[in-house]
C-alpha cells in the first residue's frame, strides 16, 4: 500500500515556535519541519501509512504545548524538479 | 539533524580531509617515490585496489539488512555497474579529474614551492558560478558577486609568499587546472541527477568508478604524452611495494571525495566549492604543525611581518566570502488556489519553472503547494512568483517563507 504524504499547517501561540520546534523534530513520522512567515507558524511534511493513522498523529501534534490551530493538506499528486 | 547543518559539514569536512590529502602526497613524494609522475600513477592504481578491496567489504549486511556502506552514505545499496547517460557523465568527470591531476602532478615537478600557486585552485568557484548560471539562464545576485570576490582576494592574500609566482604555472592552475576540476564537478552532479532516477547514485559507488576511470585515462594520458611505458610500468609496480603509505593517503582521499560527492547532492555545486575551498583556509595551521615535526618536509609558511597580516587576513576574506554566498540562499512555499478544470495541466507546468523544487497537488483549503528555492530574494520575484501568477488557472497565491528548517536525512 502506498504512504500517505502532507502538509500539517500549524499556528503556534506567541512565544512557543523554538519550543514546537524543538518538538515536532522528535516526532518520527516529521520529514521536514519549516519555520515560517506568513500564514503560517510552521509547516510539516509527514508521511503515514494511512488516514487513520494520519489522524492520530494530527492528535500528536495538537497535544504540544503551544500549538493553537492546524491545517491539514494531504498530497494527491507530486512532481519534483531534479536539477 | 538540520539539513542545512550536515550539508555545510560535509562541505567542510570534504575540504579538511582535502588538505590533509595534499599534506600526505607531499609526504609520499619527498619520502618515498621522488619521480613525481611514478607517484602520481602508484597513487591511483594503489587507490582503486584499495577501492576494489573496501566495496565488498561496505557492501556486507549487518544490521537491520543494511550494508555497512550505508552510514557512510544512506543511498549506498551495494556495488553497481554504472550504464546509459550515468556511466557517460562518470566518464566526463573522470577526463576532467584526470586533466586536473595531470595540471597538479606537472606543478609539483616544476614548481620548488606549489603552495604559491596552489590556493588558486579554489578559483575554481567563479567557473562554476558561471555555470550555474548558464544553466540557470540568470545572473549572479549581488551577494555572490561581492563572495566572489572575497574568495578571490582572499585566495590571492593567502598564497603571498617571498617566493616568485611563476605566470606559467599560475596560467596553468586557472586554465587546465580549473577547467579539469570544472569538468570533474559538472559531470558528477550531472551523473548524481540522472543516477537518481534509476538508484544509482551514492557516492561510493560514484567514488570507485570515477577513480577507475581517472586511473585508466590518466595513464593513457601519460603513455600519449610521455611516450614512456616505463614509467607507467615502474608506477604499477610502486603501488604494490609501498601499498600501505599509499593505500593511507586514498583512505583519506576517499572520504574527501565521498563527502564532498554527498554534499554536492544536497545543495548548488557553486555553493559545495565555496565551502570545500576552505581547505585552503585549514593547509595553513596544517602545514605549520606539520612543519614543526616533519622540518625535513615540510617547509615553515612564512607567517611573520606583513606576510601574518596579508595572509590572515586572506583567511578572514575566504571565510566572509563563504558565509555571504552560502547564506544568501532563499527557501519558500507558496499556497496556490486554481479554478477547477486546471490541475494535472498547472501541476506540469509549475514544475517546469526554475526554481521551483517541487509541487504538489492537495486536497483542503488549497490546491496546490509549491517548494520554492532561489538564490536570493530579490529573485524570487522575477524567476518564480511572476511566472505563477501569469499561469492560465491560477487564482489566488500565498507566499510562505522559510526562515529555519529541519530535515530528517
Amino acid at each position: 500500500m502506498s504512504k500517505i504524504t502532507a502538509y500539517i499547517m500549524i499556528n503556534v501561540e506567541v512565544g512557543k515556535t523554538a519550543h514546537v520546534f524543538n518538538m515536532l523534530q522528535k516526532l518520527d513520522f516529521a520529514e521536514l519541519v519549516s519555520v515560517t512567515a506568513g500564514e503560517f507558524d510552521i509547516i510539516v511534511r509527514v508521511t503515514v501509512d494511512s488516514l487513520e493513522e494520519l489522524f492520530y498523529k494530527t492528535e500528536e501534534i495538537h497535544g504540544i504545548d503551544g500549538v493553537s490551530r492546524t491545517l491539514t493538506l494531504i498530497v494527491e499528486k507530486e512532481a519534483k524538479r531534479e536539477d | 539533524m538540520r539539513r542545512k547543518y550536515l550539508f555545510y559539514t560535509l562541505a567542510f569536512l570534504s575540504g579538511a580531509f582535502t588538505s590533509l590529502m595534499v599534506a600526505m602526497d607531499i609526504w609520499i613524494s619527498a619520502k618515498l617515490i621522488p619521480d613525481i609522475w611514478i607517484f602520481g600513477i602508484s597513487i591511483l592504481w594503489a587507490g582503486v585496489y584499495i577501492h576494489a578491496f573496501l566495496l565488498p567489504i561496505l557492501s556486507l549486511k549487518i544490521y537491520e539488512n543494511r550494508p555497512i556502506g550505508h552510514f557512510i552514505d544512506p543511498l549506498f545499496k551495494g556495488v553497481f555497474v554504472p550504464s546509459g547517460k550515468v556511466l557517460h557523465y562518470l566518464i566526463i568527470a573522470s577526463l576532467g579529474n584526470a586533466i586536473a591531476s595531470l595540471t597538479y602532478f606537472f606543478l609539483i615537478d616544476i614548481m620548488p614551492d606549489p603552495s604559491a600557486v596552489l590556493p588558486f585552485s579554489s578559483v575554481v568557484i567563479i567557473y562554476l558560478i558561471i555555470g550555474d548560471m548558464i544553466i540557470e539562464k540568470e545572473s549572479p545576485s549581488i551577494a555572490e558577486i561581492e563572495g566572489l570576490f572575497m574568495i578571490l582576494i582572499g585566495v590571492i592574500l593567502v598564497s603571498f609568499s617571498r617566493g616568485r609566482i611563476d605566470p606559467i604555472s599560475l596560467l596553468l592552475v586557472l586554465g587546465p587546472m580549473n577547467f579539469g576540476s570544472f569538468l570533474y564537478n559538472y559531470g558528477q552532479r550531472k551523473a548524481k541527477i540522472f543516477g537518481r532516477k534509476i538508484g544509482q547514485c551514492d557516492s561510493i559507488n560514484f567514488r570507485f568508478w570515477s577513480l577507475l576511470f581517472t586511473t585508466l585515462i590518466f595513464s593513457l594520458l601519460l603513455l600519449i604524452f610521455y611516450i614512456s611505458p616505463q614509467i607507467v610500468l615502474l608506477g604499477i609496480y610502486y603501488s604494490v611495494v609501498y601499498f600501505l603509505p599509499l593505500a593511507i593517503d586514498m583512505v583519506i582521499t576517499f572520504f574527501a571525495a565521498v563527502f564532498y560527492i554527498r554534499a554536492l547532492g544536497m545543495g548548488k555545486m557553486s555553493i559545495v566549492n565555496a565551502l570545500s575551498s576552505t581547505s585552503v583556509v585549514i593547509g595553513l595551521p596544517l602545514t605549520l604543525v606539520l612543519s614543526f615535526y616533519f622540518p625535513e618536509v615540510y617547509k615553515i609558511p612564512e607567517m611573520t611581518g606583513l606576510f601574518l597580516y596579508l595572509r590572515s587576513i586572506g583567511v578572514i576574506l575566504v571565510f566572509l566570502g563563504i558565509i555571504g554566498i552560502s547564506l544568501s540562499e532563499v527557501t519558500a512555499y507558496i499556497l496556490i488556489r486554481s479554478r477547477p478544470g486546471y490541475s494535472s495541466k498547472l501541476l506540469e507546468e509549475i514544475i517546469r519553472i526554475r526554481g521551483v523544487e517541487s509541487v504538489a497537488a492537495i486536497v483542503g483549503r488549497y490546491d496546490f503547494i509549491v517548494r520554492v528555492r532561489t538564490r536570493a530574494y530579490s529573485k524570487a520575484y522575477d524567476t518564480v512568483l511572476r511566472k505563477i501568477i501569469q499561469l492560465e488557472g491560477i487564482e489566488d497565491v500565498h507566499w510562505v517563507s522559510v526562515l529555519k528548517e529541519w530535515e530528517r536525512i
